[in-house]
């Protein structure tokens, strides 16, 4: 599934979720709550986190940890708010989309 | 179980790829490239965790990651230095004057293509009305060598401007010319470092530029070539009309692609 465009708000529900962690288990994660739905080219998220990082949305540092060093994310606190006003807006779009397709295409959907 | 230290493996090759297309990233190349290699060993960890060998682990590791070219593609360049300015410029060079060649050339090609029914139109409607009896004489010479549709083709002006002083079917050499190397700049940033991002013009102000610049020149030049139309149908607006068409259609292309480049990133 194509998650473009929702990939942002995507990462920061999984990281409020998750507390600190780094880019692998997040990609795990991200998998996992979706259940393989969001099966996305893992490459593609580090680019998208570090554009959170730049939007002061995410923080980030380099953790040793056996055998190697991973770089730990974790949401701030003006993450957590863009995370809850873009969870209130995607759900504000979807009780719109579904209320335009109607109850049938709300059913099939689940 | 531990994922072995790549060696010459998918896992190397796949970081030797995206080190090259990093150039030019600095620092967020350099943070990219490390995180790409701590997940990836990760990732091998994983597979062999989950029974296959070495290099299945290193080679689902690698496919799952995704292309290094899409991933270096998404990386930031720095402030432009005059040199990354400078590099960036001459592939935006290389690909305008690709670009105005093949319209140039294809304009003429198509000019010459369409020659033949547009003056079989024109002597069919007598230039829609506008010259009566257009293959009698004074028209036409007395004794002509050729027929009156040839005579009357030869006349027509196959690129806008200055037709009497280009060599004819030199449009041919700038359509080849400008395919040319619009393919060979293709190539060279599929195979070289022409295509990091340090060689690449922004995606929204070079097609901006495009879309203003073939806007305004399809804007001149279909007003000409209708006016040239209403007058008689002159000799050149035939061609004025196919450059100004394909220069709007070029516009048209450009500026559907702007809305296709990739947006910027949120809170910036």
């Amino acid at each position: 599934m194509d998650v473009r465009g929702h990939l942002d708000l995507l990462l920061l529900a999984v990281l409020a979720a998750e507390g600190p962690v780094h880019g692998y288990a997040l990609i795990i994660a991200l998998r996992d709550r979706s259940k393989g739905a969001f099966d996305v080219p893992e490459g593609t998220v580090y680019p998208a986190l570090h554009r959170l990082e730049r939007a002061g949305l995410v923080t980030s540092r380099w953790e040793q940890a056996a055998p190697r060093r991973r770089r730990v994310y974790e949401l701030t606190s003006e993450g957590r708010r863009a995370q809850s006003v873009k969870k209130r807006e995607w759900r504000r779009l979807v009780a719109g989309v579904q209320a335009v397709l109607g109850p049938a295409a709300a059913q099939a959907a689940v | 179980m531990s994922a072995v230290p790549p060696g010459e493996g998918p896992v190397e090759e796949y970081l030797d790829e995206l080190f090259d297309k990093l150039a030019g990233t600095g620092a967020a190349g350099r943070r990219i490239l490390a995180e790409a290699e701590s997940h990836l060993l990760a990732a091998v960890e994983n597979g062999l965790d989950r029974g296959l060998d070495q290099q299945a682990a290193e080679g689902d590791a690698v496919r799952r990651f995704g292309s290094a070219a899409a991933l270096a593609r998404q990386v930031p360049v720095p402030v432009a230095s005059a040199g990354a300015s400078l590099r960036r410029l001459v592939v935006g060079a290389w690909a305008a004057i690709g670009l105005t060649s093949v319209w140039y050339g294809a304009s003429g090609v198509l000019t010459w293509l369409l020659g033949w029914p547009w003056v079989r139109l024109l002597i069919a409607t007598d230039r829609f009305g506008g010259q009566p009896n257009m293959c009698q004489r004074p028209w036409v010479p007395s004794k002509p060598v050729v027929d009156c549709a040839t005579q009357y083709r030869d006349q027509l002006y196959l690129i806008p401007v200055g037709a009497d002083e280009v060599r004819d079917r030199l449009f041919v050499v700038f359509a080849i010319g400008g395919g040319v190397l619009l393919v060979m700049l293709k190539v060279l940033r599929r195979t070289s470092a022409l295509g990091t991002p340090a060689w690449t013009p922004r995606p929204t102000p070079a097609l901006l530029a495009v879309t203003l610049s073939f806007s305004a020149t399809a804007l001149v030049l279909l007003s000409y070539g209708a006016m040239g139309v209403l007058a008689s149908a002159q000799d050149w607006s035939l061609s004025y009309l196919v450059s100004g068409l394909l220069a709007a259609g070029t516009a048209v292309t450009a500026g559907k692609r702007i809305r296709r480049a990739p947006a910027p990133p949120i809170n910036e």
